[in-house]
This record gives structure tokens, sequence and C-alpha cells, in this order.
């Protein structure tokens, strides 16, 4: 028994401690009143935890709290209250809110907000935003490859990313393959090869579109990796994600089994997208886990995800 | 930008020179009522599209261009795009615009255009689109703005849905005005078109509407702009007044 108490005073003390520890903060509104919840170490924290922190680094609230007279403080018609031993809650009445918005301070809001802290990077003046689809590029992050063709004269790649151009991107040979690297930004595409004038579709790339001249065009998803999971179907032999980034490919792309479930890396560029879980390769399922979904126009349900 | 916000073409000062008139009715970027500078009988060319003797508004534009850190000659909003059917295809990255006849149908239909799936009715305010939506049950009016990246809701009059807005943080506005401000920035729940398309929740901010408004001849509940339309696949036909849903590609299973 007294085992077990100690244990258990031990573990709460390690709770109490993660609890004091793990920074937060977060913004609600109640009524008439907003509040920012904060934990002190959230104060100039760039953490993805204290977003709603974010916009008062000017404030200089260590030093506030440090006096001890915070209860005497205000700012822009914010408050501050200790609501725990180290938590602390900004108010403000929300008709605060309530000033002019001219039509042009619309574009001053963009989503560089709901990106933290990749906002922080991008003030800093990143090198990552590209004002063209898709560049030839030696420090880029994809490469097309095209295996064999040795005796062909001209290899060129051509997409939806540059108007299907016929001319632009020429694929160098090296070896037994032809290749090209791009600086390509997120996004989906289609794309071919075209070799000595005839055109194909990338033989290593299994996902792929039926064209209007009946082809096929690759397909090409660059994004930032997504994680999918699916709880459960330990009975099931293999497990697949499919959905519109990957045109519903009844292959899917397999997911791996873990403890309690499966799971899968995807990546996907910033959108709208559906998709379904493929159990042993016949049953299509909705994630049970996302509640988000959207009926198609034949009355199937699928997830949906959304990237920002 | 092709910006449906805004009345007709606006040019950039940083770029265009203008001339003072005070008399030129204006609607656009800085509102009713502002001293403005004009440039008249331009010449604008999109691809193969070409406007003549159209007259711009000099407006200095250069918060756009710093913020997203490219180029932005101006804007093309309504008295330009009205005689055409413009899909917004944030995908396919692309905007096209098909020529309408007087009755809205579109002249030479280009083969890449998909299928329509649906159709919602527009109003206009004074030059905006305005529909009708849906959040969690409470019908509200939205005008459509390609030229805002984020949507906006008016503060005062989102009491009814305020459950479905949940905010993340407050953004430190220097306004035109030169005053600074907070606004509250969150994302926006549960809004549905057509009663049957729902959105997936976008980043929202609550403004107060009244100056839009103002220009915008409406009492809209907010504005939506890139955060609803890129998931989609519009067309808007100001003719017809119609706001169309094409079918997304996907096959399936």
């Amino acid at each position: 028994m007294y085992k077990f108490l100690l244990l258990l005073n031990i573990v709460l003390q390690c709770n109490l401690l993660i609890a004091q520890e793990t920074p937060f903060s977060q913004c609600e509104i109640n009524g008439d009143d907003v509040y920012i919840k904060f934990h002190e170490s959230c104060i100039n924290s760039k953490d993805e935890s204290c977003i709603a922190l974010a916009e008062f680094k000017d404030f200089d609230l260590a030093s506030v709290i440090k006096s001890g007279l915070f209860t005497l403080w205000e700012r822009d018609g914010w408050t501050l209250q200790k609501i725990g031993s180290h938590s602390y809650q900004l108010h403000k009445k929300l008709i605060q809110f309530d000033k002019t918005f001219n039509l042009e301070d619309k574009f001053k809001i963009d989503m560089s907000h709901w990106n933290y802290p990749l906002s922080e990077k991008l003030a800093q003046g990143s090198s990552d935003i590209i004002d063209e689809p898709a560049k030839i590029s030696s420090a880029g992050n994809i490469e097309f490859i095209l295996k064999g063709w040795q005796k062909a004269k001209k290899v060129i790649l051509s997409g939806s990313f540059n108007n299907w151009d016929e001319n632009a991107i020429k694929l160098i040979r090296v070896g037994d393959k032809w290749k090209i690297r791009l600086k390509m930004a997120p996004g989906i595409y289609e794309y071919k090869f075209i070799v000595d004038g005839e055109w194909m579709h990338d033989p290593a790339n299994a996902f792929m579109v039926q064209n209007q001249h009946f082809t096929y065009n690759s397909i090409l998803v660059v994004g930032k990796d997504v994680q999918f999971y699916l709880k459960g179907y330990s009975d099931a032999k293999k497990v697949a994600l499919s959905g519109s980034f990957n045109n519903w490919d009844k292959k899917g792309v397999s997911c791996i089994k873990t403890k309690d479930g499966w799971k899968v890396t995807q990546k996907l560029p910033p959108g709208k997208h559906f998709y379904k879980f493929i159990i042993d390769g016949q049953h299509w399922i909705i994630d049970p886990s996302n509640q988000l979904q959207e009926r198609d126009e034949e009355g199937n349900v699928n997830s949906v995800i959304i990237i920002h | 930008m092709v910006d449906t916000g805004a009345d007709g073409l606006v040019l950039n000062s940083q770029h265009f020179i203008g001339t003072a008139d005070d008399s030129r009715k204006y609607y656009g970027v800085s509102g009713r009522g502002k001293s403005l500078s004009v440039s008249y009988n331009n010449q604008i060319a999109m691809d193969n599209l070409n406007f003549i003797n159209i007259d711009a508004d000099v407006v200095d534009l250069s918060s756009i261009e710093y913020n997203k850190d490219i180029k932005i000659l101006g804007l093309v909003g309504f008295s330009l795009l009205s005689d055409f059917e413009i899909m917004f295809n944030y995908r396919g990255r692309f905007i096209s615009l098909s020529r309408v006849d007087i009755k809205g149908n579109v002249i030479d239909p280009m083969p890449f255009i998909l299928d329509k799936k649906d159709s919602l009715s527009f109003t206009l305010g004074n030059f905006i689109p305005v529909i009708d939506v849906m959040v969690n049950g409470v019908k509200k009016k939205f005008g459509i703005d390609s030229g805002a990246e984020i949507n906006l809701l008016d503060l005062k009059k989102s009491k009814d849905i305020m459950a479905q807005f949940q905010p993340i943080k407050t953004i430190r506005l220097t306004g035109s005005d030169g005053k600074e401000s907070d606004v509250l920035a969150g994302r926006l729940y549960k809004l549905s078109i057509l009663e049957k398309y729902r959105c997936a929740s976008m980043a929202t901010v609550l403004i107060n509407m009244d100056n839009l408004n103002k220009i915008y001849a409406s009492n809209l509940d907010g504005i939506l702009g890139f955060e609803f339309l890129s998931p989609w696949l519009f067309s808007i036909n100001y003719k017809k007044q119609k706001l169309y849903l094409h079918q997304l590609k996907v096959i399936n299973p």
C-alpha cells in the first residue's frame, strides 16, 4: 500500500511538473470578453503552442510579471491577471476590437499569421518562395529521371507546370539515365516526357490520369509530408491510402502496420483533398478519426483534409 | 491581381503616374470620397485579351507588393471582368476568362473548362458578388472577393455564429489611416453553400465591416476570399449572376 501511494505521489508530482513546464497559450472569446491564457514560458517563445501570444513580444510581459505590479498594468485595452502558479491571462473587451477597417487593409492580412512559426521564417526573407511553379535548379527539390532510352537524341519534360511547353525543359543524359532537377512550388502536376518527339508517361511513376487523347499523364504531388493514421484493423492483411491526390488509385499508397493501427506519410500540396483507406484491397472506408467529410455527386462520402 | 472586390482597373502608383481628379466617382480600394489620381485611356492586355480606352484609378498598392514580395502592377476588377465567365483554378494555377454573349452564355467554351456541377445565384453589391451562405444553420450574406486572402467577418453582426469562430491570436494591424489596432484572427467553422457543400474551416479575421458595406452599398456579414475559393473550382458569371461550382477532377472508386 505504501509503495502504491509513493508511486501515485511520484506520478502526480511528475504530472504537475509537466503541467507547469508545458508551454501553452489559448485565445478564447467568452461572451463579450476576449482572453489569452498562457503559461509564462510562452513569453517570447516561438513554439507553435505559443501562437496566441505571438503579437505581444513588444509588451515585455516578462518584466510586467516580474515587477509584480501586473494588476495595475494596462496597455491597448489589455489587462493581465494571474490564473495559476505559472499561468496568466490577458483580457480585453470584444467590443474594443471593433475598429475601422478599410478595404485596402485586406491586403495587409495574409496566411503567414496562421502558419506560425513559418511566419518567422518568411519575415526573414525565406528563399522558399517560388514565383513560378517550376524552375530548373541544381538545388531544386524534385528530380525527374527517365531510365534507359540511351539512343534517344533529345528528352523533354513537359507538364501542367509549364503549360505543356515542348522545348523549355531538356533532360540531361547521365550514364543510362536522363535527368533534370527542378525547384517546384507545392501543387499537383501532370507531366510527360517527350522522347525524340514521342510523348510518353513516366514509366517509373504508377500514378497516372487519362487525358483527352486517351493516353496517360503522370501525376506528381509536391507538398509537405502529412501523416495519416488508421486505428485498429489489426486483422487486415494490408491497408492503403487513396484519394484525389493520386486520382483514387485502386492500389493506393501502402500503409505500415503499427502497434495499434496503420500509418502512412503522403506528400500533399496546399488545398483541399479527399481520401479514403482501402482495407485488404476491397473495402473503402472513410477515416473514422476525421469528422470532416463531404459527399460527392454520386453520394459517396469521402474524408476531407485541408492543407494550408 | 484579379480582384472581384475592386470596381475596375486600379493601377499601382509605384509603377504608374496619374493625374488628380476629384470629380471621379470611385468605389475602389481606398473607398469613396478620397481625392484621386486617375490614368485615362489605358490599354491592357492579358494573354490574348486586349482592353482599350480603360480609365484607371491610380492607388498606392505598395503594401501588397511588400507583403507578397512580388511586383503588382494593379488590380483587375468588375468592369473588366463582367463580360466574361471567370474560372478560378487555384490547383492548376490559372484563371480563365471566357467571353459571354448578352445572355451570359459562353461564346467559345475552352476545352479545359471542367463540367459545372452546381450553381449558386448571386446579387451584386455595387460590384461585388454577394451570396447567401449558412453558418451552422444561420443564414449570412457574404461578398466574394478574390483580392482578399483571408475571410473577413463582421464582429458586431456575428454574435449568433460566434461559437463557430475559434480565435487563434491577435494581429497588430496598421490601417490605411495610420492607426494601429488589434484584430482577432481565427478559423471559421461550419460554413456551407447551397446547404450541401460544407467548407472546411477557414482562416478568418473579425473586423468592423461598416466601411466595406458603404463601398458595396450592402449589409454584408463578411467577405469570402482565397480561403473560401481555393479548395473548390468556381466560376463567376456576372451576366447570369451565377457562381458555378465545377466538377473536381476526381474519379471515385
